[in-house]
C-alpha cells in the first residue's frame, strides 16, 4: 500500500522521521494520492461530526467524503492539521496550518488514522503486535496491549531474528489465501521498525505469566482478543464487519495460541520449534 | 460406521466473556512520547514525537 504527497508550496519543509523514511520508495502510481497546502489557519469543520477520537482527532462527514481535524495543545490554534478525503480515503487534500509548516503532514495521528479507514474497507486489519521473521523467513505475531510485553519480545529474540518489522504495530493482509504480516514506521519502546514483510507461521498472544508455555484457544475466544488488540474505525459498521471476518479467516488459516509469557530467553526457541 | 449420536458435539451452555478493549488505544485517541510506557491521556505535547502511541 503506498501513500503519495505532493506539494510545490515552499512554505512546507518537512523532513521525514527516522523510521517513516525507511518505508519510502520509488515514486509510482499510489494507492492513495494526496495534495499537501500551506495555509495560515483552518476553518472549523462545518459538516456533521462522525466520530470524535477524545482527544487528538476528530472525523467529519464533508459532502460525500470525510474530513480528518488533528488537535493539540501544542498549537495556538486548531487544529493545526485537517485532512479531506473522498469517500474511499484514496484522493483527498491536507492542509497544514502556519504553526504547523515544518511537519511532516503524515504525522501521528493522522497516518495511522487513515491506515486504519483503508483497512478496514477490505484491505486487511492493523494489530497492536510485534511481528518477528525468524532466518527461514516465517512470520511470527506476538499480540498484546500496552505493558503485554511486546518489546521485550522482540529484544528477547535477538540473533535469532532476521528482522523485527514493528515492535508495536504491525498489519495484516490476506494474499491468495495466505496470511502475510507487514511492517509499519509505528514502532514501541524498542524503537524497531522495518518496511519487510513475511507469511504467518502463528500468532501468539502474550498473557503475562510465570513460565513460559503456550495454551490452546477456543476460535472464538482467540478472535475476540484479536479484536480487542486491533484498530478499526469503531463508527464505521462495515469496517467492524469486515476487520471480525478477517480475524476469523486468520485463525482459521493460522495457529493463533495464547503464549503464558515471562522474560525468559527460551521463548524463540519455543516459537521456533512449533513453527518446525 | 459410527452412530450418530457419537458424532454430536457435547452440547455446551451459551455463556458470556468478558475480553479487555482499552478505548483510548483502540481508537488512536491518545499518544505518549518514546520515554514512557502506557497512553500519555489526552495531554499530548510532542506531536512531533508521537511515533510510538501505546506499545
Amino acid at each position: 500500500m503506498t501513500i503519495a504527497l505532493r506539494s510545490d508550496d515552499p512554505r512546507l519543509a518537512w523532513e521525514w522521521p527516522g523510521a517513516t523514511s525507511r518505508f519510502l520508495v520509488t515514486p509510482a502510481t499510489p494507492d492513495v494520492d494526496l495534495v499537501v497546502r500551506a495555509v495560515d489557519s483552518i476553518a472549523p469543520a462545518n459538516g456533521e461530526l462522525v466520530f470524535d477520537s477524545g482527544a487528538v482527532w476528530r472525523l467529519y462527514r464533508e459532502g460525500e467524503g470525510f474530513r480528518i481535524e488533528c488537535h493539540s495543545e501544542v498549537f495556538p490554534s486548531n487544529p493545526y492539521k485537517a485532512a479531506s478525503f473522498d469517500a474511499s480515503f484514496t484522493r483527498g487534500e491536507i492542509l497544514m496550518s502556519e504553526a504547523a509548516h515544518h511537519l511532516s503532514p503524515l504525522d501521528y495521528p493522522l497516518d495511522e488514522v487513515l491506515v486504519s479507514h483503508l483497512l478496514g474497507r477490505g484491505r486487511g486489519v492493523e494489530l497492536h503486535s510485534c511481528g518477528v521473521i525468524d532466518r527461514e523467513g516465517r512470520g511470527h505475531l506476538f499480540v498484546g496491549m500496552s505493558g503485554a510485553g511486546k518489546s521485550t519480545t522482540a529484544r528477547l529474540w535477538g540473533s535469532r531474528a532476521a528482522a523485527i518489522v514493528s515492535d508495536d504495530r504491525v498489519i495484516v493482509r490476506e494474499e491468495d489465501g495466505v496470511m502475510w504480516m507487514h511492517g509499519t514506521p509505528w514502532h514501541g519502546e524498542a524503537a524497531l521498525s522495518v518496511a519487510a514483510s513475511a507469511p504467518l507461521a502463528g500468532v501468539y498472544l502474550l498473557e503475562q505469566s510465570a513460565r513460559l508455555a503456550l495454551r490452546e484457544l477456543h476460535a472464538a475466544n482467540a478472535v475476540a482478543r484479536l479484536f480487542g488488540c486491533s484498530f478499526p474505525p469503531f463508527h464505521d459498521p462495515e469496517s467492524v464487519a469486515f476487520t471480525l471476518e478477517f480475524l476469523e479467516r486468520l485463525v482459521q488459516r493460522v495457529s493463533v495460541r495464547e503464549l503464558c509469557f515471562t522474560r525468559d530467553a527460551r521463548v524463540a526457541e519455543l516459537i521456533l520449534a512449533e513453527a518446525a | 460406521m459410527e452412530k450418530a449420536s457419537e458424532k454430536k458435539k457435547q452440547y455446551e451452555r451459551p455463556a458470556v466473556k468478558r475480553f479487555p478493549l482499552r478505548p483510548e488505544e483502540a481508537v488512536l485517541g491518545f499518544c505518549k512520547n518514546s520515554s514512557s510506557s502506557g497512553s500519555s491521556g489526552g495531554t499530548c505535547r510532542t506531536p512531533t514525537a508521537c511515533r510510538s502511541i501505546g506499545s
